[in-house]
């Protein structure tokens, strides 16, 4: 249920119009005021006030919204937009709606999948490295190893995975990882599959309940196990794990000649402040350049939680690509949701007309790429 | 489990395999009644998504057939159907699941009895692997 101080952070909205100049799906859309923030908030009052029906038009309204929260870091009012838009949300699946995922609801039915107990799952083989299967480091992959075969393009789930390990490895620890997790759990819970999530979180704090420490390669994970989950473990991105890693001398790379830019994932930067830590390890060693939109202003991949992925968020995926293009010769991120889409849209060139020739890398294969003996 | 009948969703191809099934009754094949079949334009059509809830709902296999390569009625989708079944048994078996449980096979119009053989032999392997472990336990509803 809806908060008390969410529902008055909607009515702080002054309907200024901030956010219809700074929203990047409303700029695609170019559609009446329920594509942008203070429309949304509009219907979430009426949806807690029960005066809405729920319809086609307003799901649409609610879920194309990809929760980058740029609009929620510049709103004059300070009003909390991501978390009502979530709130509403969970009233439109409490009422029995179904959610419009992207690929027919595949991951979501994946997640349900990875809920279940009794299954042997069969994975570990992906892993070049040395790890092992219970201890206090723990590697959190997410459901990368389960994202991969569905989607039609090469996502490299084995190379991130093995790279994280190498990064371990190189600081003389062998991390642990556990097969048996499930989903984390960030796009059931910002798709407002509240019980769902729960169930998800409950499984897997049940099983990193030893671990004191917990890398994820993933922005979202990071996101949603810092702070949703009440683990006792501390929660790091693989960035601020390599930044410290270095900075303790545990670590070091060889200097290369790329020209690389730093695509801030919504949730790691405007979510979770953290825009220093990637960046601090790139300058390190590669010829880094900035794009126009960073850290803070940083554009949107287009799609958050894996729904709504249509012709809009396309748009915004190619604008960003060309940013980056602009800049530098590779995109480096450091989410999975990120470089999935950015690499789904490089694998189109005979669709997409004038897509500019980058490459797009995570994060954690280009930093393991170019570690280097101490 | 010497009771375990197993469940089999097919989805069948308009064109070819869901003719050839018709083909099989007209002609009197014998083959077990543990297949529910579902017509589908074409086995490219055939999403990620359909299989694992089918398997997630209790199926405890899933079959895909589609017309012979070079025979498909849209030109390519069978061959689209065979590189998604290939991505999906690799994520059968790092889920926890057999990919046996996942079978594609190429059965045009007038094949009456191949449709009949494969589902024996669809039957007859899912018997001896036993029920989905995805697969609720008696007197609880999926």
């Amino acid at each position: 249920m809806i908060s008390q101080q969410l529902l008055l952070d909607i009515t702080k909205c002054s309907r200024c119009g901030k956010c219809t100049a700074i929203c990047p799906m409303f700029e695609k859309t170019r559609g009446w005021d329920t594509g942008v923030a203070r429309g949304k908030l509009l219907i979430s009052w009426g949806l807690v006030r029960g005066e809405l029906e729920i319809n086609d038009k307003l799901i649409e309204s609610l879920y194309q919204c990809p929760t980058c929260m740029l609009c929620e870091q510049e709103c004059a009012a300070g009003a909390k937009v991501t978390e009502i838009i979530r709130e509403a949300r969970a009233l439109v699946v409490e009422r029995g709606a179904s959610v419009p995922f992207s690929h027919r609801g595949t991951f979501d039915t994946v997640a349900r999948i990875t809920l279940r107990d009794g299954l042997h799952r069969d994975w570990l083989d992906l892993i070049r490295g040395d790890f092992r299967e219970s201890g206090e480091i723990v590697y959190f992959p997410g459901s990368l190893p389960y994202l991969e075969p569905i989607l039609d393009f090469d996502l490299g789930a084995a190379r991130i995975i093995s790279a994280a390990v190498k990064i371990f490895n190189r600081a003389g620890i062998r991390p642990t990882i556990v097969k048996e997790l499930a989903d984390s759990g960030h796009d059931t819970f910002w798709s407002g599959q509240y019980q769902f999530f729960n169930a998800l979180k409950e499984k897997n704090s049940r099983l990193l309940a030893g671990a004191k420490m917990i890398v994820t390669t993933c922005a979202e994970d990071y996101y949603i196990l810092k702070n949703e989950y009440s683990l006792d473990a501390e929660v790091y991105h693989i960035s601020q794990f390599v930044r410290d890693l270095v900075r303790e001398g545990k670590l070091a790379f060889s200097k290369g000649v790329e020209r690389v830019t730093f695509h801030d994932p919504c949730r790691l930067g405007r979510h979770m402040g953290e825009y220093d830590a990637p960046r601090e390890v790139l300058k390190a060693f590669a010829d880094y350049r900035e794009m126009v939109r960073y850290g803070k202003d940083a554009a949107c991949c287009g799609v958050g939680a894996w729904m709504n992925c249509n012709k809009y968020s396309k748009q915004l995926r190619l604008d960003r690509v060309k940013e980056a293009a602009e800049a530098a010769d590779t995109l480096i991120t450091a989410c999975s949701k990120c470089l999935s889409h950015f690499s789904c849209l490089m694998t189109e060139p005979e669709k997409v007309e004038d897509l500019p020739d980058i490459k797009i890398v995570d994060f954690t294969e280009f930093a393991a790429r170019n570690l280097k003996d101490i | 489990m010497p009771d375990f009948e197993p469940l089999i969703i097919a989805f069948a191809c308009n064109w070819c395999s869901y003719a050839a099934s018709d083909v099989a009754g007209t002609s009197r094949s014998y083959y077990p009644a543990n297949v529910r079949i579902i017509r589908v334009m074409c086995s490219g059509m055939v999403d990620p998504t359909y299989i694992l809830r089918a398997l997630e709902g209790g199926a405890d296999g899933v079959l895909i057939a589609g017309c012979r390569p070079g025979d498909c009625h849209y030109i390519s989708g069978n061959t689209k159907a065979e590189k998604m079944v290939e991505r999906m048994k690799t994520l059968l078996r790092r889920l926890g699941l057999e990919d046996e449980r996942l079978r594609l096979q190429w059965i045009s119009s007038g094949e009456g009895r191949l449709f009949a053989r494969t589902i024996e032999e669809m039957v007859g392997r899912l018997k001896e692997m036993g029920p989905s472990p995805l697969k609720k336990r008696r007197g609880c509803q999926a």
